[in-house]
């Protein structure tokens, strides 16, 4: 049923048990079954007989895709791999749960996971813009809608800076939650090539990216498809990091003292640890560095996880919140639409989330 | 857990009462989750395709008060519990085999308290020992239990089969380092053990707990010592011409200073595990050791621990060896680097006094080799005043194809092994635990003076749904 490479990696990792304490999701509810090992032992399993169904799929979505695990293995294995092929399998056999079929759905349909309208301090913000440009913001499904707050202050500060930008109206969407939900699928593909159609007639030689789930799509499947040639894809993190270092962005110091979550799909996906670092001194953060940082940074969850267990998304930003709290910080950065949507959802009393470009637009 | 009709959903009903709806699962993929640990039977059964024993329900505890809920409810309907940490163990302690309900306890993962006065840290058994560990650097401190398995058992799992860690030399085993202990008796009741573990006020109850794997109660809460983070750490590594002569050398190392890590490999285990580990090719009886502590004590204790091997004849290697075994101490429990199926294996450790430790190496080794087939490797990596354990391996190739065969010779090779060390003044086991692989030795290891252990089974678990056939209870 999976492909050789999935047996073989799911038979290293079913017996396996050295990632459980890294794995957010498992770390946040104690369920074993949500671990990496245990969907390893599922996946061995059924390519030993046992019927591949509903209930295991359930499984195979408890896990945000975030790596932890194959990013602390000495050996390259790859959980995630497998997962998403189980996942693929779900989906075209017609057992996946009912929330994901929902927000397969929505991105279809109506292009963001949500079921969304683009959130009106959205549309007032990219209401000016011209309609070509040298660079293009992308601002992804999370930026348009619930968390359009990020979104508008990072227009806002590529203004400040004088960058020729602009955004689509009409922006589709990447495929990075899509092939989150289903694997990397030939509907996956076909859903890039129309997107990368959409960037390409912008016109634009730069394509800044600002969710960080996207830029990984961008950079690992767009490049492996050739869909974005002669087009140079930056993160919105390392763009507006090399604009302050250039002096077109000048910053004023928060006088704050917080902690920064970074995003895992910037510091894992991405290995982009230092814009984030460099953002963190213009502001002048009295910085508390949480224990599980850059590289290994815990994931607070995805718009996916969210839209399909919300108590396992609480869970997860609890125990990074738990994180803050035990070094004495009450206020946590985010640098990423997703996670300053669910960081924001979930907070609870006593603690501040505020996203890093709200903060840097409101001291630039 | 047989019932008619529908009587299960009522069961199921009162669970879910007491510890919410949605901790509370019967899926198939959890299910599976707990089907197999560490223990080879179980990986070697699914290996071949087989289905391996499932819980019937699963339940997650929040709290003590919950799990005591659970306990009331399971033994008024006298259904098999057993308790899941990390499920890592490898004697299959933590196996359902019974059915019922699977206890999984990681849900009680909250850090309770630390006091840098005292040096204590106090936590929930549910929580991971590597987080546990992380609480305590982010002070400055640690717990000093670093077993290989830090990174995925429960503290639970670890003061259930009394295990130890690579520090253990100078920082202790799990039952040096628990200060006290809170527990949930079968019977639901909340109780503690003394709020020390040194005193004249009758037997220590910490030690009927700690290794009771889940046979007399579960333990909820936790009480370690801990210390100050070292100033430094120094590794250095030796070459013995054999075992015999590494013995002797470390030996009068570890009565002479404080180590945190000595392992003596023996011949065999230093051309295969070492050299594939490490990259150290050399012929011998190699040996790693750590010192570590306030800088200006390490350099004395180094100088000691060099005179000593001088006088042994040791080959000193430098640091680099010592250094990399220790960057490396986890990989060897990686797929790949780790014995796996379709070979049979287990770990055979026993401890003794040093005037038993070579007569039981000599004696397994025989034992184990008279098997046709199969290889015996050992090192000894745990080491007190008075004695130090055997971490004896054996390693089957090419066992029998068919799983009930397999399982018997697997058998056989345990009992000869395990025969072999009580023979010689050795236990039936240093500490992996009993669990299910070992329980049938217990009896032999202990003699008459099983009935005490007994004795407490049935005072308080008298309808014996706690881990059964687990212990030897």
């Amino acid at each position: 049923m999976f492909s050789n490479d999935s047996a073989r990696q799911a038979d290293a990792c079913r017996f396996c048990w050295m990632c459980r304490h890294i794995c957010p999701v498992s770390g946040s509810t104690g369920n074993e079954a949500w671990t990496p090992r245990a969907r390893g032992l599922m996946v061995s399993m059924i390519e030993r007989g046992t019927e591949y169904d509903g209930e295991i799929a359930e499984a195979m979505y408890h896990c945000t895709l975030c790596d932890a695990c194959a990013n602390d293995c000495v050996t390259g294995y790859k959980p995630s791999d497998f997962i998403r092929e189980a996942r693929m399998l779900a989906v075209v056999n017609d057992f996946a749960p009912k929330a994901i079929v929902r927000e397969i759905d929505n991105i279809l349909t109506k292009g963001n996971i949500f079921g969304a309208e683009p959130a009106e301090k959205f549309l007032a913000a990219i209401k000016a813009l011209p309609e070509k440009a040298e660079t293009l913001l992308f601002v992804g499904q999370s930026g348009r809608t619930v968390a359009a707050d990020t979104a508008a202050a990072a227009i806002s500060l590529l203004k400040k800076a004088k960058v020729n930008f602009t955004v689509l109206k009409d922006e589709p969407a990447s495929g990075a939650y899509l092939a989150d939900l289903m694997g990397l699928t030939g509907d996956v593909q076909n859903v890039a090539v129309m997107t990368a159609e959409a960037i390409r007639a912008s016109g634009a030689k730069k394509l800044c990216v600002l969710n960080p789930a996207d830029a990984v799509m961008f950079r690992d499947n767009y490049g492996k498809w050739n869909l974005l040639d002669g087009i140079e894809v930056v993160t919105f993190t390392s763009l507006v990091a090399g604009l302050i270092a250039s002096g077109e962005l000048n910053v004023r110091e928060a006088g704050l003292k917080a902690s920064l979550h970074e995003p895992v799909k910037l510091t894992r996906g991405l290995d982009e640890e230092k814009p984030l670092n460099d953002i963190i001194s213009a502001l002048g953060i009295n910085y508390v560095r949480l224990f599980l940082h850059g590289k290994m940074s815990r994931c607070v969850g995805t718009v996916m996880m969210d839209g399909y267990d919300t108590a396992v998304s609480q869970a997860m930003v609890k125990t990074r919140l738990d994180d803050a709290h035990r070094l004495g910080c009450s206020t946590v950065l985010t640098a990423s639409p997703d996670d300053s949507y669910i960081m924001k959802k979930y907070s609870s009393d006593g603690f501040k989330v505020i996203d890093i470009f709200e903060l840097l637009d409101s001291n630039c | 857990m047989e019932f008619r009709g529908f009587m299960t959903e009522f069961i199921r009903s009162e669970l879910e009462d007491a510890v919410g709806v949605e901790n509370v699962s019967s899926t198939k993929g959890e299910k599976l989750a707990y089907g197999t640990d560490y223990f080879w039977v179980s990986r070697m059964v699914i290996d071949k395709g087989g289905m391996p024993a499932l819980p019937d329900l699963i339940v997650r505890p929040g709290s003590s008060e919950e799990v005591s809920k659970v306990l009331k409810i399971a033994n008024y309907y006298k259904i098999p519990v057993q308790t899941w940490g990390g499920g890592s163990g490898t004697q299959g302690g933590a196996l359902p085999m019974a059915g019922g309900i699977l206890l999984d306890m990681k849900r009680m993962d909250k850090l309770i308290d630390i006091d840098t006065v005292s040096g204590t840290i106090t936590c929930e058994t549910g929580m991971i020992f590597q987080t546990l560990e992380w609480y305590a650097n982010e002070q400055g401190y640690s717990v000093m239990h670093m077993p290989s398995c830090l990174t995925c058992c429960t503290v639970g799992g670890a003061l259930a089969h009394n295990g130890i860690g690579i520090l253990s030399t100078k920082y202790g085993k799990i039952d040096d380092q628990c200060l006290s202990l809170e527990v949930v008796l079968p019977n639901g009741d909340i109780i503690n053990t003394m709020p020390v573990p040194k005193h004249a006020s009758g037997p220590n109850l910490l030690n009927i707990f700690i290794g009771s794997e889940g046979t007399l109660g579960i333990m909820t809460k936790a009480k370690f010592k801990i210390v100050k983070l070292p100033e430094v750490r120094r590794h250095h590594a030796f070459l013995f011409k054999d075992i015999s002569t590494g013995y002797n050398a470390c030996r009068e190392i570890v009565q002479t200073v404080k180590p945190s890590i000595v392992r003596l490999f023996d011949e065999a285990e230093t051309v295969s595990i070492i050299k594939k580990v490490i990259g150290f090719e050399k012929k011998g009886s190699f040996m790693n050791l750590t010192l570590e502590g306030l800088k200006k004590i390490v350099d004395v204790e180094e100088e000691i621990v060099l005179d000593i091997a001088k006088k042994y004849g040791a080959e000193y290697l430098g640091t680099e060896y010592g250094e990399k075994w220790f960057e490396n101490r986890i990989t060897f429990f990686y797929p790949g680097y780790m014995m796996n199926n379709p070979q049979m294996f287990g770990t055979i450790d026993s401890t003794s006094t040093y005037d038993n430790i070579e007569k039981i190496y000599w004696a397994m080794k025989e034992a184990v080799e008279a098997f046709p087939g199969v290889h015996f490797i050992s090192h000894s990596s745990h080491w007190y005043d008075w004695g130090c354990m055997n971490y004896s391996r054996f390693i089957v190739d090419n066992p029998p194809e068919d799983p009930e065969e397999s399982i018997r010779l697997h058998n056989r090779i345990w009992n000869a092994g395990v025969r072999a060390a009580l023979k010689n003044g050795g236990v039936v086991n240093d500490h992996h635990g009993v669990g299910l692989k070992l329980s049938r030795l217990m009896k032999e290891g202990y003699g008459p003076a099983m009935q005490v252990l007994t004795g407490l089974k049935k005072s308080l678990d008298p309808n014996g749904i706690m881990n059964p056939y687990k212990l030897g209870l």
